[in-house]
Parts: C-alpha cells; structure tokens; sequence
C-alpha cells in the first residue's frame, strides 16, 4: 500500500471509529442531513411525475365551439366568418351536425348506439385553431365566444395540459431553490458536527500538531466524518423517497386505472448513487469549510 | 546541526526571555542547558522545535531556517525530531502503547510495522509491560518515561527533551541519564534541559547555563 493510500486508509478508519464512539449523536445528524435531502428529493419526483401526467395530456391548441340547438347552418356560416378576423384565431373551421354524426359512426364501438338513435342529437360545431396560449388571452377568447347569442358551449381541452404544464415549470424551479437552500442547511449541519469534533478532540489535535502533524493530517478524519455522515444521509433520504413514491405511485395507478394507468416516476438505482455521493460531497465540503475555520483557532 | 545566532524573544507581554543567546550544537552532540527557573530553558528549547520564533536572530536546525519556515515546514521538521514537553502532553483517552505510536502514525508508518517498533521503544524506558495501560495509571517518573518512549520511536537524529528528570528522585533522574547518555552513544543529537547541572555533567555532557535569557560564559 503506497503512503498516500495509507493516509487515507487510517483517517477514514479514525472517522469510522468516531462515528461509532458517539453512535447516537452519528443518528441525529444523519437523521436531520436525510430530512433535509429528503424534501427536494420527493418534490423533484413529483414535479417531475407531473410533467410526465401533462405531456400525455392533450396539447394541441385547439377550441371546440358548439352551437345551441336551435341554431342553423346559416349561423353557424356567419359565426365561423366572423371568428376568421378575431384575434388569436389561426384557423376556423365549419363541422355541420350531419358531418358530426358522420364522424362520430367512424368510431367502431359508438356506431351501434348511433343507430338505435332516429334523430341527429349532435349540434352544429366551430373548430378553432388557436395562435396564443396565454391563460389570459385565451380567457378573453372563450368569454368573447361565449358571449356569442348563437353558442351553447366552449371547451378547450388542452387548456388543463397547459396549466399543469406551467405549474410544473414554477414546482420545478421552485424544487430547485429548495434544493439549494437545503444543500447550504447540509453544509451548516455537517460544518457544526466538524466543529464539535474539533472541540472534543482540542488536546490530541494540538499535540499531534506539536510533534509533526500537517494540517493535512488533521483535517483528513473530519473531512472523511462529513463524508460518510453525508453519504448515510444521502442512502436514508434516497430509501425514504423511495418509499414514499412507491406507496404513491400505488395510489395513482388505481385511481387513473381507467383512464389507462398513469406510472409516478419513481428514483432508480443510478439516481439514489448520484443523490448519495452528492450528499457524501457535501459533507467533505462542509467539513473542509468549518475544519479551515476551526482548526487555526487550535494551533 | 543546531545553530542559534544572538537570538532574542519577547512574549508578547513584552518580557525579553532570551537576550542575544549564541549556541552551536554539533551533530552528535549531547548538550544540557541549565538554569533557574524562568532563566529560559523551555524558551530556547522551543525555538529549537519551531514551537516558537525569536524576535530577533536566527535558529538553524538542519541548515533550515526555522524562523522563515512555512507551517508545511515546520511540520515537516518537528516530524524528524524527538520532543519531550515539560508538561508531558499525553493523550490521556489513549493508551501508553498508543500514545508511543502517535509519532509513526503522523509519519505514516505501516502498522504492522508500527507494533513492533512501540514495543522496542517501551523497552528501552522499561515500560514494556505496561503498553495497554492508560497513562493515568502510570506515576510520574513512568510518565515521564513514557514521553522518552515517545520521543526516540520515530528514530531521530535530534531529541530536544525539556526537563526530562523533574521531579524524579536521584535515582530515577540517573537512569533517565543513562538513557539520554545510550541514545547519544548510537549517534543521536540531544539537547535537554534541567535543573541539576552536576548530574549532566558526570554523564560528561557539555552542560550550559542561562541566566536571565542569557548564556553564562
Ligand atoms: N508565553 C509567555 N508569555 C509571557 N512570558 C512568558 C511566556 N512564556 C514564558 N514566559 C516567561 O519567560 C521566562 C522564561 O520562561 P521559561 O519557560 O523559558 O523558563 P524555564 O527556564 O523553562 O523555567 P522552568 O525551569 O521553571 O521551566 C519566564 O520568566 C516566564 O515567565
Ligand atoms: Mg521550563
């Protein structure tokens, strides 16, 4: 074993051995650090699941304008000519009630209960092929259409698809400041364990200090006690989200059963690995900063 | 080997505890600086290790000027050299045996290597026996003997031992003697201080003496 091994192999052994002495103090602290890592970590899942749910959702920008019963074709023709110079509108286009029901027997299952029907139920429709998906813009739109004396009714599916859409891209940039602010709370945690390590351990670092030790030396077993705290926290963090999304997703998939299943997006391995060596780097961090603070103060 | 040239220290509450002092110790050397208490005896001892710097002259230890050292340095300098502390600086939470190991653990010695070589130090002061001991169990004299252990594990050329013998009776303060007397025999460089210049002085070592921060002719 080459010198440089050596070191490091004695340090983190020292570190274990620490960690071990004062077991239930290692518990709270990682306890806490997993707490902090868990909440980003779930809320990164979540807003990602929902991304997901959005993109299978309807997106076209495309409105359904229905015409009340009692209105006739020639109606209809007047609203579609003067929807084609209203703002935001791309495209109309006419669907009488008669190609309505046409359409609507192409459709295998539904041809059968069509038939037993002796009247048209369907009523004369306006498709809009929207320019702008501006929540407020295309409120306007759908107040200005229904206002019409001639309609009965508007929807706009993908409406709900955009909502989740953009609630996701605030969740997402949101999951992000909480990351960061709770990555800085890791980095106190471990910084104040460094400390108080450095505290209990004042004697024996001054006088390895006195007869030859670099700051290297010293400063090597707290770096390697934030780490393995910070990789612990990471492992617990990751098995609870984990969890958490399991029992979760569980839930989502009986609800959405019949609307043909919806999977949550559930950590995998490689992911749990990544969230632990970054937990365990930042608890190298964090002991490295408050070690550079702390350890002048003993010499 | 160790040179110092009219070195001066001031603490930092303005009391002058070296006053121009000039000493050459040659390598191989086995030199005692006497003196009375507060003459400076642990002061010149710590410049010696680059525990302290002089605020005025030079300390050369190894050709190396230890007052432009850098913390790496000085670090790297105290690993080759044996320090004995007047006020001990045991590692009460560790046992004899490991405090004796601190010396090569900082080296970055193998351990296998280690066991061995704590061993043969513990014999040397005649502690063998008590390797797993805590020091609090040891009496003053087998503490001091402890840091002895200590100081040589490590196998430097220069031990620096700040009053090794205090406070142990003629006998056990002899055998100490002895022991400084059989390392400096096998080539070590030793400069310890005391208070009892004539029992340095039948082991026929160079013995000098300060008096108030200065080197009595
Ligand atoms: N850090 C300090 N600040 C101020 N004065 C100091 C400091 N260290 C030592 N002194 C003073 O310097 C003088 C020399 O101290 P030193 O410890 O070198 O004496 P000594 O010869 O080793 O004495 P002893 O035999 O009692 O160990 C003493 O008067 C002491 O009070
Ligand atoms: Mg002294």
């Amino acid at each position: 074993m080459n010198r440089w091994l050596r070191a490091h192999v004695v340090a983190a052994r020292r570190a274990l051995q620490r960690l071990r002495d004062d077991a239930w103090g290692t518990c709270l602290s990682v306890v806490v650090i997993a707490g902090a890592i868990t909440l980003p970590l779930l809320l990164v899942s979540l807003v990602e699941s929902a991304r997901q749910a959005a993109s299978r959702l309807a997106t076209d920008p495309v409105a359904n304008v229905y015409l009340k019963a009692g209105a006739d074709e020639a109606a209809g023709r007047a609203l579609e000519k003067l929807l084609r110079g209203q703002p935001g509108v791309a495209t109309v286009r006419f669907v009488s009630r008669e190609q309505a029901l046409l359409d609507l027997r192409k459709v295998g299952h539904l041809s059968e209960l069509l038939a037993a029907l002796d009247t048209n139920p369907l009523p004369h429709a306006l498709v809009l092929r929207l320019e702008n998906r501006e929540p407020s813009e295309l409120a306007a739109l759908k107040g200005f259409l229904a206002s019409q004396p001639a309609v009965e009714d508007v929807s706009m599916d993908f409406e709900w698809a955009e909502r989740i859409r953009r609630a996701s891209v605030l969740l997402q940039s949101l999951a992000w400041a909480v990351s960061a602010a709770l990555g800085v709370a890791v980095l106190f945690v471990i910084g104040n364990t460094t400390r108080l390590q450095i505290l209990s351990q004042r004697d024996e670092i001054q006088v390895c200090r006195l007869i030859g030790a670099s700051q290297a030396y010293v400063r090597r077993p707290l770096l390697y006690h934030g780490a393995i705290q910070g990789t612990l926290a990471g492992l617990l963090a990751g098995g609870i989200t984990l969890a958490v999304m399991r029992s979760i997703a569980a839930e989502v998939r009986q609800l959405t059963a019949s609307y043909g299943g919806f999977e949550m997006i559930q950590p995998d391995l490689p992911a749990l690995i990544a969230v632990s060596a970054l937990a365990g780097i930042m608890g190298w961090l964090g002991a490295w900063v408050s070690a550079a603070r702390h350890l002048r103060a003993t010499d | 080997m160790i040179e110092l040239r009219a070195v001066h220290k001031r603490h930092a509450n303005g009391f002058e505890a070296l006053r121009g002092v000039s000493l050459k110790v040659a390598k191989g050397d086995l030199v005692a600086v006497t003196g009375r208490s507060g003459a400076g005896k642990s002061t010149l001892l710590r410049l010696m290790a680059g525990i302290e710097r002089a605020t005025q002259g030079d300390v050369l230890v190894n050709g190396q000027n230890v007052g432009r050292l850098r913390e790496a340095g000085l670090a790297a300098l105290r690993r080759n050299l044996g320090l004995v502390f007047q006020d001990h600086k045991i590692l009460f939470s560790r046992s004899v045996g490991e405090n004796v190991a601190l010396p090569l653990e900082i080296a970055g010695v193998p351990r296998s290597e280690t066991a061995s070589r704590v061993r043969a130090a513990l014999d040397k002061v005649g502690l063998l026996d008590r390797e797993r001991a805590a020091p609090v169990t040891l009496s003053g004299g087998e503490q001091q003997r402890l840091c002895i252990a200590r100081a040589i594990v490590h196998r430097p050329a220069i031990v620096i031992a700040d009053e090794p013998t205090g406070g142990l009776d003629a006998e056990y303060a002899a055998a100490i003697g002895g022991l400084f007397r059989s390392f400096n025999q096998v080539g070590v460089t030793i400069v310890v201080s005391t208070h009892n210049a004539q029992e340095m002085a039948a082991l026929g070592c160079r013995v000098v003496t300060l008096d108030q921060g200065r080197l009595c002719p």
